[in-house]
This record gives structure tokens, sequence and C-alpha cells, in this order.
């Protein structure tokens, strides 16, 4: 699932395998030694950890969440990058979808319905969406479908 | 009257009382920003710091023009709002690269996320929480930081012992009565009986620190608490009941960080 999911953005390897842990339909990154710590807890304890190594993202049905670290991994090396100005990352990271007018640049084809990197001006991730519409159109170009303001809202909803 | 009670015992340790405001503060992430461009970029939007005395990567909050929070930069982990005198614990402890560390009471991520940025995100941190409401904020802090070195487990730390792993290195940051700049009516919430009901149970955490810890070892015990009971008195509880040495302990008044203490010891036997 994770493998199919980081195909849309790249055909580099990002995540070795050997240190890929999936538990209750999560997904980790944990170093050899992380792995022997969290298999001498279980052998001790019984208890199986929240959480280890780098969070990669959860699936949830056929649909895999990434984290913003994966995406981090995934970022130098995607094919599809949308850029945008300072007006559009800030709408972009409150959720809101990207119009053509606030594109800067798009680097690779960008073809629609191919799922596509967003950044800023200074070159920093801010999530990721789907193109949907031409540059030129009036409606929305990409979709928003994941930013990094989840964090934010994460949190709203927590209280 | 039971402020008073709490006034004059400060008195009595040496520091008079006074409301304070304590400044909000930052940590820079240096695993993902350098500190100058971070300082750079929030001063070109406005925003004020003043560099934390003391601290490595700390800066006191003095003007923003805008809630920081839902800034870009928080929300890419740039930095983390933890108070100054807090941001001392980890760097007491001064972790190495490849170590392996124990985080006794984990939740909300401020200090694991220090230690990991000490680490340079290697080696290994074990993260205890018990409550399993206080796991969210926790995973979230890690991942929005990125973290890679932390294994969390969802326990009551007092079950370390069990795991059978001796660590290079401890922090606890104890559960504890607090103080008053942290809560509204702190002083009417608060009474003697239940100081001492926290200091047991910190007591019962230092015991299992011990026990967890390899000989050489070192663990750094702190507390926002202002009592003695939860501070002086339980290090030298546990100086006289285990094979440790004090190396050194630092008690923080409020004034512009909240209340906080940590003491650092050395396991010199078995």
């Amino acid at each position: 699932m994770i493998t199919k999911f980081i195909q849309q953005f790249t055909k580099k390897k990002v995540v070795e395998e050997r240190t890929l842990l999936i538990q209750n339909d999560k997904y980790f990154l944990v170093d050899k030694k992380g792995k022997e710590i969290i298999q001498q807890v279980r052998q001790n304890t019984g208890n199986d950890p929240y959480l280890m190594g780098l969070y990669l993202g959860r699936q949830k049905g056929y649909t895999f969440f990434p984290s913003l670290s994966l995406l981090e991994l995934i970022f130098p090396y995607g094919d599809n990058i949308v850029t945008v100005n300072d007006d559009v990352a800030f709408l972009f990271i409150c959720g809101r979808d990207v119009f053509g007018k606030g594109i800067l640049s798009i680097n690779g084809k960008c073809a629609e319905n191919t799922i596509v990197l967003v950044q800023n001006k200074d070159k920093e991730l801010l999530g990721f969406g789907k193109r949907v519409h031409p540059i030129t159109s009036k409606k929305e170009v990409v979709t928003n479908l994941f930013d990094v303001g989840d964090f934010l809202r994460r949190e709203k909803n927590r209280d | 009257m039971q402020k008073n009670f709490f006034i004059e015992r400060y008195a009595d340790l040496g520091w008079e009382y006074k409301h304070v405001d304590p400044l909000h503060a930052i940590r820079v992430n240096t695993l993902i920003v350098k500190e100058k461009e971070l300082i750079e970029r929030l001063n070109n939007r406005g925003v004020e710091l003043e560099k934390a005395k003391g601290i490595q990567h700390g800066f006191f909050i003095t003007k923003t023009p805008f809630p920081l929070t839902s800034s870009l930069e928080y929300l890419k982990g740039y930095f983390f709002f933890q108070d100054a005198a807090a941001q001392k614990a980890a760097e007491l402890l001064n972790p190495k690269k490849e170590e392996l560390v124990l985080d006794m009471c984990a939740s909300p991520g401020g200090k694991t996320c220090h230690l990991a940025q000490l680490m340079e995100n290697t080696g290994n941190i074990v993260a205890l929480e018990l409550k399993k409401e206080r796991l969210i904020p926790l995973k979230n802090n890690l991942e929005r930081c990125q973290i890679k070195n932390t294994i969390v487990y969802n326990i009551n730390a007092k079950q370390a012992v069990h795991f059978k792993i001796l660590f290079d290195k401890i922090l606890l940051d104890a559960p504890c009565s607090g103080n008053f700049t942290q809560e509204r009516d702190w002083f009417k919430k608060r009474d003697i009986d239940g100081i001492k009901r926290n200091a047991d149970l910190q007591k019962e955490l230092l015991q299992t620190a011990f026990y967890c810890l390899k000989t050489n070892g070192e663990l750094v015990y702190a507390t926002c608490s202002l009592e003695p009971e939860e501070n002086e008195e339980n290090c030298a509880w546990f100086q006289k009941k285990f094979p440790v040495k004090m190396v050194s302990f630092e008690r923080v008044w409020p004034e512009q960080t909240t209340g906080f203490f940590m003491a650092k010891f050395k396991k010199i036997g078995v």
C-alpha cells in the first residue's frame, strides 16, 4: 500500500524495506537497534509500542494517509511539483484548494488527475493534492488532499 | 490561609512570592532548520525574540503580530513552544549521539523532541506515557518535529523495570503539583496532603529509574513544583536509599519563566 502511494509521486525508492514496520495498519521506519528494543519489550512485558521510529502514515480501507515525514522523504524526488505564491500558500495550509492565478510554476508534467506536491516560493513542502483542471481554468487547479495545517486542525478537533 | 502557608514556606526557602507572568518561549528545532535562518525569518515578519540566557536554542517571544501557532514555521516543526526553564532539563541530561535514553513521562513531548535534537535524531529514546489521551499531542509533536529515534509506549512508567533494559541516561520529568504560574486558583486547589501524595509517587518513579539505569549512567529528575517535598526532600531520600551521587541541582523560581526544579544523579552502584 505504501509503495503504491509513493509511486504516485516518484519512481525512486525512498523507503528501505528492511527498516519498515507495520503495526495495526500504521507504517513506521525503525532502525535495527529500535527493532531489537521493541522485540525485547514484547518478550518481557507483552507490550507493543504505540509509536516507533519515523511515523510514515496509516492505511484505512483502501486509502493511505501519509505523515508529513513521509512526504518530506518523497519531496526531493517528486516528479510533479506545483509552486504557489505566498497568498495561496497561506490558503493552502488552511485546507483550501489551489487556483490558477496563485501558481508561480509547475515542475514536471502535472497532467490532469495526477497527484502533485505543493510547495511555496521558498521551496518548502506545504502538502499534496490532485491536479483537476487546467491552469487557465477559473476552477480549482489542484484540490487539497493534505497540508501541514493538518497539525493545527488535529489539535483544535481534540479540544 | 492556604495561600499564606505556601507564601511563608517559599520565604523560608529564600524566595519572596510575587505575581509573575512568565514570557512565552520557543526552542529552535535545529534538526530541520538553522537557528540564525529561523530567527531572521521570524524577525522579518515582525516577531521580536530575545535569546534566553543559559540555554542553547531558547528564545523568549517579546512581541508577535500574529499567533505563532498558526505560522508555517510552527507547522513545519522549525520550533517548539517550551518554557525556557523546562528547556534546561534535556540539556542537563546532555544525551549523546547513539545513546539509549528513557523518557519516563513523555507527553506532550517537548523534552522528548529536545532529547532527540541533542542526540541528532540518532540512538534510541524509549518514551513512556500513562494517559491514553496524552498520546495524541505526543504523536503530533514527534511527527511535526520529524523525530525518528523514539519508541513510545502507553504504559505506567513504574512498569519500565520489567523491560529488563538498562539505559545510558534517563529523564524523569515527574508528574507534580505544578505551580501557581501555570494554573489559576492554584493556591485554592492545593494542600499539603496532595503534595505528599505526589512526593510518594515521585519516590516510586525514582526507584524505578534507578533500576533501569546502567551503572555510571545518569538521571535527571525534574518537576515544575515549588514544593520541597517534591524536590529537595525527594533528592535527599533518593541519595540515602540508593547508591547514587548528586552531580548538580538547580531550583528556578518563577520570574521570566515558570518555576522549575531539576537534579542530576549518577548511579555509582547496583
